[in-house]
Order: structure tokens, then C-alpha cells, then sequence
């Protein structure tokens, strides 16, 4: 559109306007906000927010299952109950590690969570990656807890501003909330997905466990490095403090024969220490510790069990608990 | 510092204050000093690469005034055109260069070796250096008069609006409207303030979305079949022009509310005819720039048909490849080329073939328009694919594998919000010539709605992926 004159009205008619114009800006976004903070805490699917809700359901779990996909599809928590009678759940979430544990860990606590173990299933690539932004479906409860609001505060000046929006919180979410409402979608059986497909070799070559052994993984952020580290330390800390033990688990990886390289060794080193130092627990349920993993069966990719290999997985794990 | 982020509002908003509140006297310093400051947020150095070249340009421009024969004006046009050229050769294609050298050793069986340096392309210099050239040769043209003073010339090639991505500005057009100082008009502003709005909606909302699916598809071509890459080649014409035209109206809206009228670079591409109606809507700088200055200089379309196709098809070649360093490009700019020549050629045979075809004058245009867009399409793949192999490997599957495709509902239903209310806009311009003053007219319980709506789409449908405008590349 062309610049163009259009009627002149007095200045202080404008403003005035300009300054209406705003404040339906905060109202609008205030009630927008409100109507998906009540919409979002009726989803308990999907993985803009649901998942996190399903897991507060089950803050009385005995066992709660953190970490990745590695969690998700490594740890049925049916073998716990049948092993040991103990509830549990597994909250693990595609993508997500340290940070979603961290701040899944402050909102289950808050509501006086009752279980009695954390297991926290550890992927030493997260150390290398700086992610908080992408546990942005936190955003909703930045009002409500602390550690929310400080670890997606930290990704930058810019994002604690945009927080302040109530409606921003449910950016990218807002569909999702809508869709989940209308049909839900559950997966898994108490958080936990098998894996039934058989095993496919994804992209090998580009595996981060194969770039570190020919020292081709590219340079990383110290400072994020040392801030997950500390956060493991930091997880098993406020565990105890409420009287829950920690157990980070170190899980196997079918790498066809190769030694885990220098990152990999030099991230386990790092949180192992931390956990310990802490008062955690650490388990090596691996390849080096249990050669029944250098068994392709076990696996549905590189990194990732299938149903046979969860079910072992979670019978070693439960025995070492 | 990226055009939809806080930081730039926030600079905007900063720059517009200190440029009212400045004295007449000093406003053109004002926009120089917040030009300069916004490129070297990108590098503090390749400013001086773009002052080299804004430098040369204004030299020879003089030098060219000063000339008394018409040898020494060429000299000095020369001289502009040779260090804009290999500064862009340099930084841009030597890449291409050496390995096209390369590859024509390895096929002759010698051993051709250009040296091999990683040189960073610096933001905007394709834009920049057009701009440069475009001057100089307006003024060997004797259209212009060459600009005296050095800093309002550096102002006219740096001025930040336009200076990473366009539009790309003819001197006659943008120099005098620097040298101005105009009073704030906040009608003007609201209008600068609404073009930007829109533009970080068409970025946000639909660019940004769809760009995730797109490169999901892209980055992995043995996985997907006929169907997807269908889906993905849709998905990137919206994203390329999400981004783009968003981009452009977020320069626009910003200059405008500095008192400065840059051009519009897009007009409803997608609604066009055939494809000569499409390059007059589709980035409009460039393709008026690419006849004045070479398709025309090559003797256009006045000295017989088989000189115009040589020259449509040197143009375009040359327009394609401007786009990136790679032989992609110029193969979708031939492709572009083709297709325009076979269409001056078969033009009286096609009005023909129409009169024929019975039906309303309404459903031809639309046929025309379909058709048109899908041509689009199809060429796009060879802009966005990473190789030439990927490119003519999607392209067969298109055609030949009609696996069932990979959909992303909620990813779809996000960025469909943002291109229905794209297409309805740009359909509602179209037929009912949609101006500023019209929409003004209209009560502030249909427009306020309107701007609640765009603000809150951006917010709760914009995609936070902190992606680059893709033609931030070129």
C-alpha cells in the first residue's frame, strides 16, 4: 500500500487512542492466556505440554522415570511393578533431557510428589547442546515455579520479556491444546513406548558417537557444558532434599564394536562425578558392563531398545535398585 | 540483528526518536550513524567492504561528471562496474569458480587447481553493489547528477531498511527523499507500523512454520515420495514469500515511518497470469533492475526475435545465479529464461486457442493462474533443493513415485491460518484496488479486530526458530 494522507484529528486524540489500542493489547493477551492456562491443564497428551501434565498425575508414583527418549523407550514401568510391586512412571520426553528433568522435577516436588526414587536415564550428547529454549512448553508455569522461570529465563534478556506475555507462554502450543481437547491421544502405557519396528541403522555415519571417535564433533560451549553438569548435581541435591534418592542410569548404545569416544567418556566422567559428589547414585547399564547389549536384537536404532530390550533393560535396572 | 526480533523494534523505535527529536540539521548523520551501527552488528570490518564499494561508486561517479569525452566517462563507468563485479565475484562466486575449475580438470583428466579459501559472504553485498552499479550508470546515462557529498551517497547505499535484502533503490528515487527532513506524521507512522505487523506475520506465522517441514522433507530426499515433495514445494513458494515479502514490508513499514518511500517489491505474485505477469510481481527491484540495466543494454526486445531470446535468456541466467553461488540458481533462472522465450513465441497461437475455449472469461484466468503457480512451483525445487542431483531426483519423483505422503497436521493447520489470510488480503488488493485511505474509511470496530489479530497470530502461531530471511544469503 502507498503512502497516503488520511484525516487529520487532533494529537492528543491520537495518543489517547494509541494508548486504548495498548491496553486491549495487555487485556486481550491476560484473557487469551487465562482461557489456554485452564484449556492446557485439561490436555495430558502430545508434547507441547500434555506429556508434562500426564506426569504431575502421577507424582505419587514410587519411581519416576526422567531423561529423553532413551527414557521413554527404555524403562517400562510395568517390569518395576511386577519386580517390585512399586508404582511407576516414566515421564521421559523425545528430545528433552536435563532441563526438562530440572524443571519436570521442581513441579512434581512442589505438588509433594511421594515417590521415593528419580531415575534419570543420561544422554551424554545433551551436555553438548544448548536447548533450554527448546523446553519452551515449560512456559505456561513460569508464574508457578521458580526453576522454571529461571532455567527458560536463561535463554536470553529478550525471552524473560516475552515471558512476561501471557499468551506467549503458549506459543506453539495453543493448536496443540485445541487438538488435544478435542481428541486425546495417549501414548504409551504409563509413559512408556515400545518400540516394535525392527532395527534400522539411522544414518550411521553421522552418529555423534561415531563423529567423536574420529574427533569430528564440532567445538562446543564450555559454559553450557559446566551449567548441565551442574543441574545433574543440582537434581540430585533437591531429590534428597525432599528425601528422594537419585539414580542416573548410563544406558547402552549398539555401536557395532567401537569404544565410546573422548566427548562421550569426558561427559560421563563430568556427571558421574557430579551425581556422586551429590549423594547420587550411578548405574552402568551398557554395553561394557552388560555384553548381552552388544546384541543387535535389543535394538530399534543405535541409541534407542526396542520392546525385547527394554524389557531387559528394565529387569537389570530394577535388580540393581 | 534480525528484522523480526525484539532487538530491532527496540533499535527502531530508538532510531525513530532520536531521528524527530534531532535537529533538521543532523538527521541524515542520525541515520547514517544507526546504518552503520545496524550492519556492524552483523561485522564491524565488512562495513568497510560495502564503504569500499559505496566509495568507488561514488568516485567514478564524479569522476564521470568531470569527464569531458565520452571515452573517460566509459573509463570511469569501467572502473565502478570491475571493482563492484570482482568484489562480488570475490566474496560471492570465487567458491563456484574453483569448483567448476575443478570439476572441468577432473572431466578433461588434467589437474586445474584454484587456490582454496573459505571466504565469508558478508550480508547484503548483492544488494548493495546493484545499487552501486545502478547509480553509476544512471549517471553515465546523464538520468542523474552525481551526488557531491560522500555521506549522503554511503547514506543511500547503507540506509538500513534496505540495505541487507532491498528493495533494491534507484538513486533518482531514494537520494532526494534522504536529503529531506520531514515532520513526524503519525498517520504515517500508523501506516509503517501496520506494513510491519503484516510483514512479521507472513515471516513468523507462515515463512518460519513452513520452513520447518520444508527442510524436514529437503534435507532427507531418499525418504520421501512423489506426493510429499508435491506438498513441500507448495509449502516452500509460501515460505519463500512469507519471507521475503515479509521482509520487504518490514523495510517498507520501518522507512516509512522515517518519511521515506521505498518501492514495493512484491505485488500478489501468485495471483499472476502467466509468467511475464509474474516477474512484474515477483521481487520487483530485481527484475526492474535486470531490464535497465542488462536486459535492455543487450538490446531487449527491438532488435528482432532471435537477439530478444539471446538476451531474455542472458538475463535470467544471470538474474538466477545472482541469487546464490551454486549452478542451481542459474539453471532455475534458464529454466525461468525458457519459459518466457517459448511464451513470446507461442503468444499469437495461445490467444487463438483461447478464443476457443468456451467457458467464462474468469475460469480461463483462473486456469492460467493454476497453471502459473505450478510452473512456479516446479522451479523451485531447483532454488531450494541443495544439488543439482537432489533437484532433478525430487523433480522425477514427483512424477514417478506416488507413495502416500508425510503430512504435519498441526504444523499444516498453524501456517494454513497465515496463507488463507495471505491469499484473502492480496485477493481483496486485487479486486477492489484496497488502499490506505479505503481501509482507513473503514470503523475501528472492523480495524482494531484486524491488528488484535495479526499481534496475537504472531504471538501464539509464530514459529520461534530464530531463522535467518532467506535472501539475507544473496
Amino acid at each position: 500500500m502507498k503512502a497516503e494522507t488520511g484525516p487529520r484529528r487532533p494529537m492528543s486524540k491520537r495518543i489517547l487512542r494509541v494508548m486504548i489500542f495498548v491496553l486491549g493489547l495487555v487485556v486481550i493477551d491476560r484473557a487469551i492466556g487465562e482461557i489456554l492456562w485452564v484449556g492446557f491443564q485439561h490436555v495430558h497428551t502430545g508434547e507441547a505440554g500434555g506429556q508434562i501434565n500426564q506426569a504431575l498425575r502421577h507424582k505419587d508414583a514410587n519411581v519416576i522415570v526422567f531423561g529423553s527418549s532413551l527414557a521413554r523407550y527404555q524403562v517400562d514401568p510395568q517390569v518395576i511393578r511386577d519386580s517390585r510391586g512399586w508404582s511407576a512412571f516414566n515421564a521421559g520426553c523425545d528430545g528433552h533431557d536435563i532441563w526438562y528433568a530440572r524443571m519436570l522435577q521442581s513441579l512434581l516436588l512442589r505438588k509433594n510428589s511421594h515417590a521415593h526414587t528419580f531415575l534419570l536415564i543420561f544422554n551424554w550428547t545433551d551436555l553438548f547442546q544448548d536447548d533450554r529454549a527448546r523446553a519452551r512448553m515449560f512456559a505456561a508455569f513460569v508464574d508457578e515455579d521458580p526453576v522454571v522461570a529461571e532455567v527458560l529465563g536463561g535463554v536470553s534478556t529478550w525471552e524473560r520479556i516475552k515471558l512476561r506475555s501471557r499468551s506467549y507462554r503458549f506459543n506453539t502450543s495453543a493448536l496443540s491444546i485445541v487438538r488435544h481437547l478435542i481428541s486425546p491421544h495417549e501414548d504409551g502405557v504409563l509413559g512408556f513406548v515400545a518400540v516394535e519396528t525392527p532395527y534400522v541403522s539411522r544414518d550411521y555415519d553421522q552418529a555423534w558417537f561415531v563423529r567423536d571417535i574420529q574427533n569430528q564433533l564440532p567445538d562446543y560451549d564450555r559454559q553450557v557444558f559446566q551449567e548441565k553438569v551442574n543441574a545433574y548435581r543440582d537434581f540430585v541435591r533437591v531429590a534428597a532434599d525432599h528425601g528422594i534418592r537419585t539414580v542416573v542410569v548410563i544406558p547402552p548404545t549398539f555401536r557395532q564394536g567401537l569404544q565410546r569416544g573422548p566427548r562421550e567418556r569426558m561427559a560421563i566422567d563430568a556427571v558421574v562425578n557430579s551425581v556422586q559428589t551429590a549423594g547420587g547414585i550411578c548405574l552402568y547399564i551398557d554395553e561394557e558392563s552388560h555384553p548381552e547389549f552388544l546384541n543387535q536384537s535389543y535394538f530399534g536404532d543405535q541409541r534407542h531398545v526396542n520392546a525385547l530390550g527394554a524389557r531387559r533393560f528394565s529387569e537389570l535396572l530394577v535388580q540393581q535398585l | 540483528m534480525q528484522f523480526n526480533s525484539l532487538e530491532y523494534l527496540l533499535f527502531l523505535a530508538v532510531v525513530v526518536l532520536a531521528f524527530y527529536l534531532a535537529h533538521r540539521s543532523v538527521r541524515q548523520f542520525v541515520l547514517l550513524s544507526a546504518s552503520v551501527f545496524f550492519y556492524s552488528s552483523w561485522s564491524v570490518p565488512l562495513f568497510a567492504l560495502l564503504t569500499l564499494s559505496a566509495g568507488v561508486g561514488y568516485g567514478a561517479a564524479l569522476g564521470i561528471g568531470r569527464a569531458k569525452s565520452l571515452f573517460g566517462k566509459q573509463v570511469w563507468l569501467i572502473v565502478s562496474l570491475a571493482t563492484n563485479l570482482g568484489i562480488l565475484f570475490f566474496f560471492k562466486y570465487w567458491t563456484l569458480f574453483q569448483e567448476s575449475v575443478r570439476a572441468a580438470g577432473d572431466f578433461l583428466g588434467g589437474q586445474w587447481n584454484a587456490p582454496t579459501w573459505v571466504i565469508l559472504l558478508p550480508v547484503g553485498i548483492s544488494f548493495y553493489t546493484f545499487q552501486t552499479i545502478s547509480y553509476t550508470m544512471d549517471v553515465f546515462r546523464g538520468d542523474i547528477v552525481p551526488e557531491p557529498r560522500f555521506d549522503r551517497f554511503l547514506l543511500y547505499i547503507a540506509f538500513f531498511p534496505q540495505l541487507v535484502a532491498g528493495p533494491i533503490e534507484r538513486a533518482d528515487q531514494l537520494l532526494p527523499q534522504l536529503l529531506k527532513s520531514p515532520s513526524f506524521d503519525l498517520e504515517r507512522c500508523s501506516q509503517g507500523c501496520l506494513l510491519i505487523l503484516w510483514g512479521l506475520f507472513k515471516k513468523t506465522v507462515i515463512a518460519d512454520r513452513l520452513g520447518i517441514y520444508v527442510d524436514s522433507v529437503f534435507e532427507n530426499t531418499s525418504e520421501h515420495g512423489g506426493p510429499t515433495f508435491w506438498l513441500a514445494s507448495y509449502a516452500f513458494a509460501f515460505q519463500i514469500y512469507g519471507d521475503f515479502s515479509g521482509y520487504s514490508d518490514i523495510a517498507v513499514g520501518s522507512a516509512r515511518i522515517l518519511g521515506v518511500e521505498l518501492m514495493s517489491n512484491f505485488n500478489a505474485p501468485y495471483f499472476a497470469c502467466d509468467l511475464r505477469d509474474f516477474w512484474r510481481r515477483w521481487h520487483i527491484s530485481l527484475s526492474t533492475w535486470l531490464r535497465d540495466y542488462l536486459y535492455i543494454p543487450l538490446g531487449g526486445s527491438r532488435l528482432g526475435p532471435g537477439r530478444t531470446t539471446v538476451s531474455l535468456m542472458l538475463t535470467m541466467f544471470l538474474g538466477g545465479l545472482w541469487h546464490g553461488s551454486s549452478w542451481n540458481f542459474a539453471i532455475w533462472g534458464a529454466v525461468h529464461g525458457l519459459a518466457l522465450c517459448l511464451l513470446r513465441a507461442t503468444a499469437g497461437a495461445r490467444q487463438r486457442l483461447w478464443r476457443r475455449v468456451p467457458g467464462p472469461a474468469s475460469m480461463r484466468q483462473v486456469v492460467c493462474q493454476l497453471a502459473t503457480f505450478h510452473f512456479v512451483c516446479l522451479t523451485w525445487v531447483f532454488f531450494r533443493a541443495d544439488k543439482l542431483a537432489d533437484a532433478t531426483f525430487i523433480l522425477a519423483r514427483m512424477f514417478c513415485d506416488w507413495r502416500r505422503p508425510m503430512t504435519e497436521p498441526l504444523l499444516f493447520a498453524h501456517a494454513g491460518i497465515g496463507v488463507a489470510s495471505l491469499l484473502l488480503v492480496e485477493a481483496l488488493q486485487c479486486r477492489t484496488a484496497m488502499n490506505w485511505t479505503s481501509w482507513r474509511q473503514q470503523p475501528l470496530w472492523i480495524r482494531w479486530p484486524i491488528y488484535y489479530a495479526l499481534v496475537f497470530a504472531i504471538v501464539l502461531l509464530g514459529a520461534e526458530t530464530g531463522r535467518q530471511f532467506i535472501y539475507f544469503q544473496f
